[in-house]
């Protein structure tokens, strides 16, 4: 017994070293081979400062956007019971099964219909303009952040928003101080998870709003520009800097969110 | 004052129709019937989380009916208690004031004499994960009780419970009861609890109220045989009318040549009649004590001793009567065993009184 429980721990310890070994081999072997400009130097140019603020600027908006909407919802997904839940439940996985160049290019042929054009002359333009940016980041996250936060709602029985209306709570009293809080890991979770895909989105964006630099060009674009241009120091760099911008923000959400969480 | 009119509810495996109850004002009542005929069902429609289709809840005059849960003055715990697990035991307590805003010093005495009545005080940091059984219940009590509800309903509070933590709970129960003067309408399956604890009992059926009455009443003279069976009525029989005494409400009933003499105070159930006694209500009479007057012409029968099962606090003696072979079950306190001094086979005289005999319908 002791022998199979040994060997059970091996093989999963194994499993996890193979999964983060990969990346780490595969991080080490590139710099290791190519030796990247200084990435000091090629963050002090301002093209690149310039889509570092782009791409966290409009993932943290797109992020909040997509949780703002995910919650709600992902809670009447979860909580209540009509005609066609199923079908709006299987809508929210879209974005997985559809590529994000295709969502870029729905996006696309959306906003330059006529009805959109005339939205965009009269308050913001979208196409080939940063507010396209988060709402293409936007379109491929908001299903992923209402699927994991409906199965965060799931998980929480509805007995304790049951309770806590026989103690005063109204409806929204009850999932303010009650579902909420104890929503709090998965929302943690939905928004990490939500956050990292938005700030290394390329298809979506890319194919709605371009790589005009100093315009709309986030890190990942410039990551295709630089490969594209066959400057691989410049798109490793680039993906060094996606990579740290990245961690930088989930340990800043981590840090925020998670400090309270206690159970 | 609580009350439930003609009230129907239709949910998914369930249908409850035709539900009337009466909970008086500081009455400690109880929903007894096996699991799965709806009793939470209607205690949660009470409570307000379930919509009936038809009938009427009215509490204190009031109809209720259409009314959230947080407008009907009552207080829930669930089967589950569902003690929030972000807040610690004292959140979890003060939620309901917190909510509606109520000073401290409004709440304080209350909050200081359930703390101490429920014995919790020494847990009131702690969150809920940490707690026992009884624990979560105490906490979800006095989380109810500090609302001060209409009325306090409680679902089941003592089915996840060992025992001696079960028999706590019961003296805990009894104590807020009287302590704190509050309305309790409890669900429970448990006879045993329910005539420990209940003023009035409600017993349901198959989806119905079938009797409703005083604790005692229930107990001894159950109205149907299958009433009797789920309160634990262990002496049934069917029977036959050989002898009626309308002035004197006398009764003899015959089962299989066997004739019992009951009394009856209310109509004579329609036939097939059944009749029963509770097996704790069977004397029997040493052989050597003379047999007193009074009982004589009553229900005295010779039976044989047939099996005795040892049941910790008590003994069941399984008889049967001598020349018919009619089973009798009694049951005796240890000492009550212990003095009688029997052996199995042993012929002995045991007698029920006509009026611990009740008639009830099939």
């Amino acid at each position: 017994m002791k022998t199979r429980r040994s060997l059970f721990s091996v093989l999963i310890t194994l499993a996890l070293l193979l999964l983060t070994g990969f990346y780490v081999i595969l991080l080490g072997y590139t710099y290791w081979q190519y030796h990247p400009t200084a990435l000091w130097e090629l963050i002090a140019t301002r093209e690149i400062r310039h889509a570092i603020g782009l791409s966290v600027v409009c993932a943290t908006i797109a992020t909040g956007i997509a949780l703002f909407i995910a919650i709600p919802a992902s809670y009447v997904l979860s909580r209540k019971n009509f005609p066609g839940k199923i079908f709006l439940d299987t809508l929210l996985d879209i974005p997985v099964f559809v590529s994000p160049v295709a969502i870029g290019a729905l996006l696309l042929v959306f906003f330059t219909s006529p009805l959109s054009k005339h939205f965009q002359e009269k308050f913001f333009p979208i196409v080939f303009a940063v507010p396209g940016i988060v709402i293409a980041q936007f379109t491929v996250i908001a299903g992923l952040a209402a699927r994991m936060m409906k199965s965060t709602f799931d998980q929480i029985p509805s007995r304790y928003e049951e309770v806590a209306r026989t103690l005063g709570c109204s409806p929204v009293q009850a999932f303010r101080n009650v579902t909420l809080p104890l929503a709090k890991n998965g929302f943690l979770a939905a928004a990490v998870i939500s956050w990292a895909r938005a700030i290394g989105e390329f298809g979506a964006t890319i194919t709605l709003v371009g790589a005009a630099a100093m315009k709309t060009e986030t890190i990942p674009t410039a990551v295709y520009l630089s490969f594209a241009s066959a400057d691989i120091d410049r798109a490793l760099t680039m993906v060094a800097i996606l990579i740290l911008t990245a961690l930088s923000g989930l340990f800043i959400i981590r840090f925020i969110a998670g400090k309270e969480v206690r159970f | 004052m609580i009350t439930l009119e003609n009230l129907e509810v239709k949910l998914k495996g369930f249908h409850l129709k035709n539900i009337n109850l009466e909970v008086r004002d500081g009455e400690y009542y109880i929903l007894l019937g096996p699991s799965g005929v709806g009793k939470t069902v209607i205690i949660e429609t009470i409570a307000g989380l379930h919509k009936q289709r038809s009938g009427k809840i009215v509490i204190d005059g009031k109809d209720v009916s259409y009314s959230p849960p947080e407008m009907r003055q009552i207080a829930f715990v669930p089967q589950d208690v569902s003690l929030f697990p972000h807040l610690t035991v004292l959140e979890n307590i003060l939620f309901g004031m917190k909510i509606r805003k109520i000073n401290q010093k409004v709440y304080k005495p209350l909050l200081d004499d359930l703390i101490e009545v429920l014995q919790i005080d020494h847990r009131l940091a702690v969150f809920p994960l940490t707690l026992s059984g009884g624990e979560k219940q105490r906490v979800a009590l006095a989380r109810a009780l500090i609302t001060k509800p209409k009325i306090l309903l409680l679902d089941e509070p003592m089915s996840a419970l060992d025992p001696p933590i079960r028999r706590q709970l019961q003296k805990v129960l009894k104590e807020i009861y009287i302590h704190f003067g509050v309305t309790i309408l409890q669900v429970t399956h448990d006879q045993e609890e329910a005539f420990i604890l209940g003023d009035i009992i409600s017993v349901m059926m198959d989806g119905a109220v079938v009797q409703t009455g005083k604790r005692n009443r229930v107990y001894f003279f159950p109205e149907t045989k299958q009433i009797a069976l789920f309160t634990g009525m262990e002496n049934l029989f069917g029977g036959e009318i050989v002898g009626l005494d309308e002035k004197q409400k006398q009764i003899a009933l015959n089962h299989n040549g066997v004739t019992f003499k009951a009394s009856y105070d209310r109509t004579i159930p329609k036939p097939p009649l059944f009749f029963g006694f509770r097996a704790e209500e069977v004397m029997i009479i040493k052989d050597d004590r003379p047999i007193p007057g009074d009982i004589a012409d009553e229900n005295l029968i010779v039976a044989i001793l047939k099996k005795v099962i040892e049941k910790g606090s008590s003994h069941t003696m399984e008889f049967e009567e001598a020349t018919r072979h009619l089973p009798i079950i009694a049951e005796v306190p240890n000492y009550v065993y212990r003095k009688l001094k029997y052996t199995i086979g042993q012929e002995m005289k045991v007698f029920i009184r006509g009026k611990n005999i009740c008639l009830m319908e099939n």
